[in-house]
């Protein structure tokens, strides 16, 4: 039996971002769909449909139940990202642009619809991103830069933050796992992932009990939050609210399921 | 290190988990806080309602725990309270602990966990000095505390003997009551150790494939049956004393602190008279009686079971 795959490996395909720009640039506004789930991000998620059930467009859904996906309209005028699908040697379900603009924060949350035991995993193509695009995937950054092919396991808690002056465009493929996706994921080059800011922050809070008493004494959370901003900033930590309220949900996770093995 | 920049100082190991293949030992800055609640794991709930305390903690290995062993002096156990479940084992805490130098720790889950370390691989010798280790640091007196006494789940009389060697120079008692009261209060509302198949044979000494043929009454009886089995196997007569619940509340004052070894001055005993007055799980309401109301809705299959089962074990206990 295989090892189960890392988080997030960076797979040995790369293809040309100038083209799949190229295609992204010919999109009108009226292509793109807000994201259904609205709780989960604030600012602009909104995606354009390239393959879906009956070929629908517009829709963005990544439909999980067993109808037959059929590419868009729009992607027949998309010929690069039509090669790039096309180079898949593995059953495609949803495949979509997904677009964060300028300033927008995608929540931590996770995709149950998905999983590599499950048979079903979902690939990102950056298309056009910027570095200041923060992606966390289990409180880990991943940096994807564009052309790029990724796997990762999104059952997992994650979250992105445009930080940039610009959009971030990502292709999302959702594929059915067969032996060519398997090896190919195999093949990829796993990535730990780095430090996040507000991590190190973390760190240096447990080992200062000056740090601590700044913030023992705070009974809401919201207040909480805010001076933990205030310490930061005066540090030079450059990590935002959200990243502290998605560590509030996770330690709050991890402690509802400390007893189950 | 020196003392001053320990940073697990003020911190209490609160919780101990294996999502991973080393259990880890979950660390909060606890402050002053007492675990007045009725159970441990109350106290560790409420204590994380402060946001810092729910995002900041130290995870550290078991061994951990010895290490500090040496420079941080806790309190040794001075009491042992094991039971039958619903027998008034948590009225007798909620006692002891209106006295301010006492520490009172009811049914903590890092000692079952400890515990049941066995099913890992882990030996007696590694899981006593794990559980001599967690004692000592969960007790470091934080409001000047001079005793600690613990309360353990009811299934812990089956570890009584590794916790005696474990623990040799502390006392213990055993709490319990009449069968059919604490039939029908397992049957309102069932402790862990009531559901099926939690507790295993080497415990119980239940057959796994006879539990199927069971009703959840013959169930309860037969799990209260081992519980009360292992009492009178392993009381002895210097350390370990059984207490009827007929006795309580005033055999907390004239039985148990005693046993302990604890001379109560007479305001302590005041106060512990008043604590009394309360119902010790929610401890706003006032202590009803129930014993003719369990006595009533007791089954005809409770009652079978209590004369076959439990009536025989529990006057052995009350001929001590």
């Amino acid at each position: 039996m295989s090892s189960p795959p890392p988080n997030a490996a960076k797979l040995p395909l790369v293809f040309d971002p100038a083209g799949l720009q190229a295609d992204l640039a010919m999109l009108g506004s009226a292509e793109w769909v807000a994201h259904f789930n609205t709780g989960f991000f604030s600012g602009d998620w909104s995606g354009a449909a390239l393959r879906s059930v009956g070929g629908k467009d517009g829709a963005i859904y990544a439909d999980t139940s067993h109808g037959d996906f059929a590419n868009t309209a729009l992607l027949q005028e998309c010929l690069h990202l039509q090669a790039v699908i096309e180079s898949f040697q593995c059953p495609l379900r949803s495949v979509r642009l997904l677009r964060l603009t300028a300033g927008s924060i995608i929540r931590e949350h996770r995709d149950y619809d998905l999983g590599y035991d499950a048979g079903e995993v979902r690939l990102h193509v950056p298309v056009i991103t910027n570095p200041q695009v923060e992606f966390y995937l289990n409180n880990r950054r991943i940096r994807m830069a564009e052309g790029e092919c990724w796997y990762l396991d999104l059952n997992q808690p994650h979250r992105v933050q445009n930080r940039g002056m610009t959009d971030r465009v990502h292709l999302v493929i959702d594929c059915q796992l067969n032996g060519w996706l398997r090896d190919l994921i195999s093949q990829g080059e796993a990535s730990a992932g780095e430090e996040s800011s507000y991590e190190t922050f973390h760190r240096q809070v447990l080992q200062e009990p000056a740090l601590q008493e700044e913030l023992i004494g705070i009974t809401d959370q919201p207040a909480f939050i805010q001076r933990i901003m205030g310490l930061a900033q005066l540090r030079g930590f450059s990590f935002l609210e959200e990243d502290v309220t998605a560590a509030l949900q996770s330690a709050r996770r991890s402690w509802m399921e400390r007893n189950i093995l | 290190m020196s003392r001053a920049s320990d940073p697990l100082d003020g911190w209490l190991p609160i919780s101990i988990t294996h999502f991973t293949q080393e259990p880890i030992v979950d660390w909060c800055r606890f402050g002053a806080r007492r675990f007045s609640e009725p159970f441990f794991d109350h106290t560790v709930q409420n204590e994380l309602r402060k946001p810092f305390n729910l995002l900041f903690r130290h995870k550290t290995t078991l061994d951990m725990l010895v290490e500090r062993q040496a420079q941080n002096q806790g309190l040794e156990p001075s009491g042992f309270i094991y039971h039958m479940s619903r027998c008034g084992s948590t009225l007798a805490c909620q006692m002891l602990d209106t006295v301010a130098e006492h520490t009172v720790l009811s049914e903590p889950q890092p000692v079952d966990t400890l515990l049941r370390l066995d099913r890992r691989g882990y030996s007696d010798e590694q899981r006593m000095t794990y559980l001599r280790a967690w004692m000592n640091a969960i007790s470091q007196p934080r409001n000047g505390e001079k005793r600690l006494y613990v309360k353990l789940d009811a299934w812990h009389v089956f570890d009584l003997p590794l916790l005696r060697r474990a623990f040799p120079d502390t006392p213990w008692v055993f709490l319990y009551r009449n069968p059919l009261e604490v039939m029908v209060s397992a049957m309102r509302s069932p402790g862990m150790h009531m559901i099926r198949n939690y507790l295993t044979e080497d415990q119980t000494g239940i057959d796994p494939a006879s539990v199927q043929y069971m009703t959840q009454t013959e169930y309860m009886a037969r799990i209260l049956e081992s519980l009360l089995k292992s009492a009178l196997q392993h009381l002895e007569p210097q350390a370990g004393k059984a207490l009827d619940y007929t006795g309580l509340p005033e055999s907390v004052i004239t039985e148990i602190a005693p046993h302990f070894g604890l001379k109560l001055t007479a305001e302590q005993i005041q106060v512990m008279r008043e604590k009394t007055a309360f119902h010790a799980k929610s401890p706003t309401e006032h202590f009803q009686p129930d014993v003719e109301s369990k006595q009533k809705e007791a089954s005809e299959e409770i009652r079978r079971l209590c004369t076959t089962l439990l009536d025989p074990l529990y006057d052995q206990l009350r001929q001590l």
